[in-house]
């Protein structure tokens, strides 16, 4: 047997023998097992939600009436926002963010009904997920299982002794770490096994999921071993296992309690969002005057019909063109015009979130936890960009809905006008929403700068437990 | 009493050279400082931006005043943003801002201030799920997940980590210095001298903790000038003291099991997982699955359904732009219609509002299950950024809704334009406090529970303090 195995087997005897360990490891575990099944029952409910609600919007536009095609855009429908299968590990921001966009003709509405709407104060006190687990427990366990693996042999003097026998600190480094190892992973894989059968199930075993999962398991190791070198190296320069302890216990309030809150002041310092009601003031102003007042509406308009009507070969016939064509053309150019405003503040608003969270992705620099948390969550696609990259989809479905009808308008409503009714065979016309998710490549490239600082953090944490472990003192 | 004052002020002698310590209370401190200027910022922001939209709104209404009375003179016919014209003024034109004004302690706890509207504009539109537009800053959804950096996350969170740090080994590190036997051989109990040591660092704890809160409210911006304030102070102060002697009283019993000090700190940090992090976590979910929050968008497509020849009506007038909604015939038949659809929509709201209130009544029950929850709700409470003080905000600003709206609805049915004196009577909105004796009694309450508590834990750890064990580590 080598060396690094023998270190490796007695440390590990050591850490089971410890009843303590043993009990914290379960009770970690355990969690880890319910947070999976309060996670999945609250997706199925959540997919089971959104299936109901997406069925019964459907039903009422489909069962709207007869009524003007460009009334019916008015009343429009809603459409939900997609639930990965992941979101029962890792439910990231999904929770505070809009579910549902309510389409209409004239405006673009922001997301709205977050699950997080209606909640306790509690949900931040104590969010209860297989990511909050991973992410914030484990690492503590980490730190339990191996704040001693220097400090307590230095203590009970079998440092001296190993080290008389001529045994290389390198090699007892890696044994030790090695059992650390060992250890977590034998605790965390009958989990992992649990939860991928899980995921498995709710999500028809896609391949998608089950790369974005892999990936999660990877990255979700680098962690753990960050955590594990960070934990040698504290107890190789503790004189004591006590002090190494309480030592760990601070660097992990930092990087995972204080850090987090820090990292979203700053970020809300450094880009702040206006309210509801100052945008939507600025909306209304730029749909009378143009964006930052260049250009009225009335004459943007009437540029944009012009343009319209020449690509529509009616722009030279005078009175041979129908009331309700000139209508329905009306109504395409205000869309247009309504459509340019609208995506320049969204887009905005959208570009201030999203450097928000890069603010915060970018402080991952001092806390292993903030890069892991944005990393999770990109891979779960529970982050802010998968949900821009949902409501920019409906935002185009919207277009193209409130234009069908017009269109519909504009050619059919002859000399009725406004009178013109439309009915059921139109609104089934209309193609439903297909929202084609990004793949895991639009996750890793948006979070390329989170899984670069943990890269960073790994390499950090080995080079100072290896260096730690040369000098470890003896005595 | 007098052993207790020596070993008070032996104690406190230690406590003074001990380096490690006093680190650990100054990293606390300047944090404390930190998150006094975050929630200071927060309330500053806050109240700045509620006083610019209540300028915005006396320029906008001194504004139309003066229009309405050049008008009024004039038999000119109504244009597009008219003040004459009650359908433009009560959608758009004479909209009143209801406001929540900040507490005297904003600073001390962000709560639900970020979740909640803290001032709605209110105009003569429908509000069929109370959506309400806010004029509040809106939040990153990473910050909202996240929480805010203020006082009461340090107090709930940190806090009680920093008195681990202080108190882990109260008893066991004497042993495990040699110090215990040639203490135990003077004229002084195991448990007076333990006790004695408790005292010693919680006072210290406390008078530096409430000096920093102090110095932190008056940093944000607080005065103390007014006895309202002061007194939400002392209540603030007496939820700090009462959380920080359960802590102490926790580390004195885990000290009376007679583990080592590594043993006692980990039992100390999984103590405080359970207490700050597992349970309020289990909480959460236990609520959220036995009472789950009523769907919004089930909700909205509900009243949809049972006003659908009337929200069919409706979008036949607003969505045909033949017809000006915003005048004659047409302004009155969509009145009407929206009146109609208010009525039929009123189960449904009244639904929501049941499911919402029940959700609290279940948490207000289960707060006692962990005292970090009983603490962060009392703190949010003080603070005024609680959710039994939104409630009542967001019931008062429904009710001025509908008074708002009722103003607007009788003018547009009865044909008449707006005068001049109709201006001067546009409702407007005032929020009424609860008096601050309900806030007292719901704080002392909680106050009282962590005391008796604490109680419980000191006695539980009695027995184990009778019982001189090793003497030496």
């Amino acid at each position: 047997m080598s060396l690094v195995r023998w270190v490796a087997n007695k440390e590990i005897k050591e850490i089971i023998r410890d009843g303590r360990l043993r009990l914290l490891g379960g009770i970690v575990v355990v969690l880890a097992l319910a947070a999976l099944a309060f996670g999945a029952q609250q997706t199925l409910e959540a997919l089971d939600a959104r299936e109901h609600a997406r069925k019964r919007s459907a039903k009422q536009w489909e069962n709207q009436g007869d009524k003007n095609p460009h009334v019916a855009a008015h009343y429009g429908t809603h459409l939900f926002a997609p639930i990965s299968a992941v979101t029962a590990i890792d439910p990231g921001i999904s929770a505070y963010l809009g579910r549902s966009v309510k389409i209409e003709a004239h405006k673009r509405n922001l997301a709205a009904h977050s699950s997080a709407q209606d909640s306790t104060s509690l949900r931040r006190m104590g969010s209860f997920s297989v990511a909050s687990v991973l992410l914030q427990l484990v690492p503590l366990l980490i730190i339990a299982l191996g704040h001693g693996l220097w400090s307590r042999e230095r203590e009970s003097g079998t440092l001296r002794q190993l080290l008389s026998t001529g045994a290389d600190r390198r090699t007892l480094f890696w044994g030790k770490a090695g059992a650390l190892g060992v250890v977590i992973a034998v605790l965390l894989i009958p989990a992992a096994l649990i939860l991928i059968a899980v995921l498995w199930a709710l999500s028809g075993g896609d391949s998608a999921t089950i790369f974005r999962l892999m990936l999660l398991v990877f990255t979700y190791g680098i962690y753990f071993a960050i955590f594990g070198g960070l934990t040698l190296y504290v107890s190789a320069i503790n004189s004591s296992s006590r002090g190494a302890l309480v030592a760990m216990i601070g660097v992990w309030g930092l990087f995972c309690l204080v850090a987090p809150r820090v990292a979203t002041e700053v970020a809300s310092a450094a880009q702040p969002l206006p309210s509801q009601g100052a945008l939507a003031r600025d909306i209304t102003q730029s749909l009378e005057n143009g964006i930052g007042g260049k250009m009225e509406r009335d004459t943007a308009v009437e540029a944009i019909l012009t343009d319209l009507m020449a690509a529509e070969n009616l722009s030279n016939t005078g009175l041979l063109v129908q009331g309700s064509q000139i209508n329905g053309l009306e109504l395409q150019a205000e869309a247009r015009w309504e459509d340019m405003i609208y995506d320049h503040h969204m887009q905005a608003l959208d570009d201030d979130i999203e450097a928000q969270e890069k603010v915060v992705a970018f402080i991952g620099v001092i806390s292993p936890f903030l890069a892991m948390r944005t990393l999770s969550a990109g891979l779960s696609g529970t982050d802010f960009s998968h949900h821009r990259h949902f409501t920019d989809q409906a935002e185009a479905w919207r277009k193209k809905l409130v234009t069908q009808l017009n269109k519909d308008f504009a050619d059919n409503a002859g000399y009725e006008g406004w009178e013109y009714r439309a009915g059921p065979e139109l609104w089934k016309k209309i193609p439903p929403f297909t929202y084609e998710a990004p793949t895991v490549g639009f996750a890793l490239q948006t979070h390329a700068l989170s899984l670069g600082i943990l890269l960073l953090w790994l390499v950090a944490a080995i080079l100072l437990a290896l260096r730690s472990a040369q000098k470890v003192r003896v005595v | 009493m007098s052993t207790w004052k020596t070993v008070f002020r032996l104690e406190w002698r230690i406590l003074k050279q001990d380096r490690a310590a006093m680190g650990v209370l100054a990293l606390f401190a300047g944090f404390l400082v930190l998150a006094s200027l975050a929630g200071g910022n927060h309330a500053r922001q806050m109240a700045k931006g509620l006083e610019r939209s209540e300028t915005e709104e006396v320029q906008r209404l001194t504004t139309l005043a003066q229009k309405l009375a050049k008008l009024e003179t004039t038999q000119k016919p109504l244009s597009a943003r008219d003040p004459r014209n009650a359908v433009w003024m009560g959608q758009e034109g004479a909209a009143r801002l209801a406001v929540l004004p900040p507490a005297p302690l904003a600073s001390v706890a962000m709560g639900q201030r970020d979740f909640r509207p803290q001032a709605v504009r209110v105009t003569s539109a429908l509000n069929l799920i109370l959506e309400r537009e806010t004029e509040t800053p809106m939040a990153g959804p990473t910050r909202l997940q996240t929480g805010a950096f203020d006082p009461a996350f340090l107090f709930v969170v940190l806090f009680p980590l920093v008195i681990i740090a202080l108190s882990y080994e109260l008893l066991s590190g004497e042993r495990e210095r040699g110090t215990l036997a040639m203490l135990l051989s003077q004229p002084v109990s195991q448990g007076a001298f333990v006790l004695g040591k408790a005292l010693a660092r919680l006072t210290a704890l406390s008078g530096l903790t409430l000096v920093f809160a102090f110095l932190g409210l008056l940093i944000a911006g607080g005065s103390f000038f007014q006895r309202e304030e002061s007194f939400h102070f002392l209540l603030y102060a007496g939820v700090l003291v009462g959380w920080a002697t359960f802590w102490f009283a926790t580390a004195i019993l885990v000290n009376s099991r007679g583990g080592s000090s590594a043993k006692n700190a980990l039992v100390l940090v999984g103590i405080w997982l359970v207490v700050v992090v597992v349970v309020p976590g289990l909480v959460n979910v236990g609520v959220d699955t036995f009472y789950p929050p009523p769907s919004r968008i089930e909700l909205l497509h509900e009243a949809r359904e049972a006003a659908r020849d009337i929200q069919k009506e409706l979008n036949n007038l607003e969505g045909r732009h033949d017809v000006d909604p915003k005048a004659g015939d047409g302004a009155r038949k969509i009145i009407r219609v929206q009146d109609e659809l208010v009525k039929r929509s009123e189960p449904v709201l009244k639904e929501l509002n049941e499911k919402l209130q029940e959700r609290q009544t279940i948490l207000s029950a289960l707060r006692f299950l962990s005292p970090a929850i009983l603490v962060q709700l009392s703190l949010e409470d003080v603070a005024g950024s609680g959710s039994i003080r939104h409630a009542r905000f967001e019931k008062q600003a429904d009710s001025f809704h509908r008074e708002f709206r009722a103003f607007f609805s009788e003018r547009v049915q009865s044909g008449l334009e707006m005068r001049t004196k109709d201006l001067r009577q546009l409702p407007s909105f005032e929020f009424k406090e609860e008096p601050t004796k309900a806030l007292a009694a719901r704080t002392a309450v909680s106050v009282g529970a962590l005391l008796l508590l604490s109680m419980l834990l000191g006695l539980g750890a009695r027995p184990g303090l009778e019982k001189v064990g090793r003497l030496t580590g």
